[in-house]
């Protein structure tokens, strides 16, 4: 068939199957370095995979008096759900509407159905990669600490297979409608833009609405959710009655369990279909076309020198120039600028959807002494700084343009501080939302307030050297689709374990510091300092490296001379 | 104003050498023609002269300044357009225009007037508010030479810059060169097309192999081709194209 064949072909190529295959016969050395990456990232991960377990376990625990054990698997599903929701708008969007092999795909004889639904399967298959680390252990963790029939098991592999599905479609549908009433506009980017957010955004509302209890109402919250028969499960899946479906078709027994095993099953294929249906009549309206010019009105003087504004430092070009890049590419946008967003809202979800989030905090107080509250908040700044990978993407995502940077009267010192100011733009970004979170929950004086905030700015600084240094050792420039500049950088994965490992330093030095009844000063001062030793070592560093890069780099050869 | 001196330019490991061991002079007010088939050497050339490849051996000169020890000075007295430009297109024709205004350091109302200047000769005021990426080849291009003349560089470089753009527009950028030389400046421009290389230029020089064969003017390349065969059949190969 057509588009099993097409399907296969598009995770070949997605996955580097066939690089990697060629690669074992042709280039050994190449091979080992792709295989040794990938155990990095398995290996990194590992550690987070453990918390996690832990923490179902002890929900586990912490249900077991309720008889709601149950619960772990609703809160795995509905986490999962939202993490897909969350996470997938740009990646979707990206393999969709802007991967390279679409002018191809279009042009031969295949229905618009078939291939969005290649490129569907693609995402999904992508996507059991990110739910199986939050799926496993709650089901493991019911299946091993239950009376359970042999039935769970094989019914856990039916829901793990269709847990993405859903919400997959859910974001899927919303971009295909988005792209087809937005194609014709003139403000397109900007409209799409809009619209991403606004769905992100709308999930975050939702999320937050479902989730929390209102003032007043505890007393009925504890009778009806933690009291009541399945409270619990309910009140968890309020927002995805799906996990509800799922949890009673792996639980529940006799009929109970088969209409629900039913109704998510039906749900899943339904939406499949109806996806395949709308994309057979509107993807290609949000492909194709909406490329014509628009004739701007004539820019009379005194307009002219409005809009050319006011005379900049070059450095301030430099970082103006990279924030709106990164604005501008729905692609650069959303994996970067969003995550910051995403971030929290993910950290925050189990706690809050858990509605133990009073219960977290008073634990955080009387448990986490305020230093190292504080440093916290301004770990998690840092943290921002390095996990959006707007600095360790910065010099590869000017691509074929980097001739530009090569050739304009910069001297290395200026580019960097111009890439320097852009990463520190960014990064405080993340001020507002500790902010928000120290305003709204922590009992933080102001001038601890200012010390987290501060701490979180000197944190970002080895975060951006560092980053901005990786990426400049071997900036990837040659690349034809955005994606691959910032998703499959391999830059930015070795910036995030070389951050990830300061990151761990600065922890055991500052326990240190504090195990030695060091008084709080200190331990900022102690912490901050050596943060500033070395985001300055890797500023010198990267400094020179500019010298050399700036002029050594050969620009990528035209399509010209590539064809000869 | 512009002074190379043995220029060389391997590729693929010493494989391929496409510029060889190029020495050239070319004078302040002059517009000089850098003729020669495709793969001569042309754009390899360019690229050493404004610093986008680093010579194997050799040195480049501009303004007075060497591109290996004054890089800074070098740049800031030259422009560049090169054939197939990649420009920022996310930013606006505007936006683009300041950027190159603020990295250059061209001073606000000589940057406004100056641009105004050039939309009108290029005819871009109603494209230059809108993102470049909506714009043809032809606006690309004109963008750029509008970019690369807000700085009124002493030394102006162009690769193949008559393919894409139209008649009217190529007619007003070979009067803005003579204004320009006229002023004391450089123009130094590479074609692969005889006929452009006579209409445009005082000078000419021929580059074949990456080497330079003969430079003069068109009259006295003409006159020498008689007598050299290999000249010869060189102008054949670039008026056929
Ligand atoms: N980046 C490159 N890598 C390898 N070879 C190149 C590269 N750029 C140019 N060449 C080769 O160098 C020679 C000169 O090319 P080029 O300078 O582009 O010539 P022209 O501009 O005169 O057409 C050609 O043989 C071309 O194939
Ligand atoms: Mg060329």
């Amino acid at each position: 068939m057509m588009f099993v064949r097409l399907l296969l072909l598009q995770l070949r190529v997605n996955f580097s199957l066939s690089a990697l295959r060629w690669y074992w016969f042709n280039d050994r050395k190449k091979f080992l370095t792709s295989i040794g990456i990938m155990a990095l990232i398995v290996a990194s991960i590992g550690p987070l995979f453990y918390l996690y377990s832990i923490f179902v376990l002890e929900t586990f625990a912490a249900a077991a008096p309720l008889g709601q054990t149950e619960v772990v698997l609703t809160s795995a599903l509905v986490l999962t759900a939202f993490l897909i929701a969350m996470l997938n708008l740009g990646f979707v969007l990206s393999v969709f509407y802007y991967s390279r092999d679409l002018a191809l795909l279009v042009s031969l004889p295949l229905r618009p159905g078939e291939i969005l639904a290649s490129k569907f399967g693609v995402v999904l298959v992508y996507n059991y990669l990110i739910i199986l680390p939050f799926l496993l252990p709650a089901i493991g963790v019911f299946g091993f600490q239950s009376a359970i029939r042999w039935d769970y098991w094989l019914i856990s592999g039916v829901v793990v297979l269709l847990a993405p599905v859903i919400p997959l479609v859910v974001v899927s549908l919303f971009l295909l409608v988005l792209m087809r009433l937005t194609n014709l506009s003139q403000k397109r980017d900007a409209l799409r833009m809009m619209g991403l957010l606004g769905f992100f955004l709308g999930v975050l509302a939702l999320n937050w609405i479902f989730g929390s209890v209102r003032p007043g109402e505890e007393a009925t919250f504890i009778e009806s959710v933690l009291l009541a028969q399945d409270g619990l499960i309910h009140f968890v899946s309020r927002m995805y009655p799906p996990a509800l479906w799922a949890t009673r078709a792996l639980v529940a027994s006799g009929l109970t369990q088969f209409y629900n095993l039913l109704g998510y099953l039906l749900l899943s294929g339904v939406g499949v279909i109806g996806l395949i249906e709308v994309g057979q009549r509107i993807f290609y309206e949000g492909l194709i076309g909406g490329e014509e010019v628009r004739r701007g009105r004539h820019l009379a003087d005194d307009d002219l020198g409005r809009r050319l504004g006011r005379v900049h430092s070059p450095e301030w070009a430099i970082a103006m120039r990279e924030i709106k890049y990164l604005i501008r590419t729905p692609i650069f946008f959303f994996n970067s600028l969003l995550i910051l967003l995403a971030l929290p809202a993910i950290l925050l979800v189990p706690v809050v959807a858990g509605g133990t989030l009073e219960v977290v905090l008073s634990g955080l107080e009387a448990e986490v002494p305020r230093p190292v509250q504080l440093l916290g908040g301004g770990a998690f700044i840092g943290m921002m700084a390095l996990f959006a990978p707007a600095a360790s993407s910065s010099f590869s995502r000017e691509g074929r343009q980097f001739w530009i940077s090569q050739l304009i009267p910069l001297s290395a010192r200026q580019h960097i501080r111009g890439k320097l100011l852009y990463a520190f733009l960014l990064a405080a970004l993340a001020l507002p939302v500790v902010l928000l979170g120290a305003w709204l929950w922590l009992p933080w004086r102001p001038l601890e307030i200012v010390i987290a905030l501060g701490a979180g700015l000197i944190l970002s600084f080895p975060m951006i050297t560092l980053s901005l240094w990786i990426d400049l050792l071997r900036p990837y420039l040659d690349w034809d689709s955005p994606d691959k500049a910032i998703k499959q950088n391999i830059n930015v994965l070795l910036a995030m374990l070389g951050g990830s490992v300061v990151f761990v330093g600065l922890y055991f030095w500052g326990r240190f510091l504090f195990e030695r009844g060091q008084d709080p000063w200190m331990i900022y001062g102690g912490v901050l300092g050596v943060a500033l030793l070395i985001g300055y070592v890797f500023w010198v560093l990267l400094y020179r490296l500019a010298r050399i890069r700036y002029r050594f780099v050969d620009p990528p050869p035209n399509d010209e001379v590539r064809e000869r | 104003m512009i002074t190379l001196e043995a220029l060389s330019k391997r590729y693929q490991k010493g494989a391929v050498k496409a510029v060889d061991e190029l020495s050239l002079n070319v004078k302040a007010g002059e517009i000089f023609g850098f003729l020669g088939p495709n793969g001569a050497g042309k754009t390899t050339t360019i690229k050493m002269m404004v610093g986008l490849l680093v010579p194997d051996e050799g040195t480049v000169t501009i303004n007075g300044s060497r591109m290996d020890q004054d890089p800074m000075a070098a740049k800031q007295s030259l422009s560049f357009v090169p054939d197939t430009p990649e420009i920022y297109d996310k930013l606006t024709g505007l936006e683009y225009l300041n950027f190159l205004g603020d990295v250059y350091r061209v001073p606000g109302p000589l940057r406004r007037s100056r641009i105004a200047t050039l939309l009108d000769l290029f005819e871009m005021r109603q494209a230059v508010g809108d993102l470049i990426q909506s714009y043809s080849r032809g606006m690309r291009q004109k963008i750029v030479l509008t970019g690369a003349l807000l700085h009124d560089p002493a030394v102006f470089i162009l690769d193949e810059p008559m393919v894409g753009l139209d008649p009217r527009s190529s007619s007003h950028l070979k009067d803005y060169m003579r204004d320009h030389c006229a002023r004391g400046n450089t123009v130094f421009f590479s074609t692969h097309v005889l006929d452009v290389a006579e209409r445009f230029c005082d000078r000419i020089g021929i580059i074949h192999r990456g080497q330079l064969i003969a430079t003069g003017t068109m009259a006295a390349l003409r006159e020498r081709a008689k007598q050299r065969e290999s000249l010869e059949s060189i102008f054949l190969e670039l008026t056929g194209s």
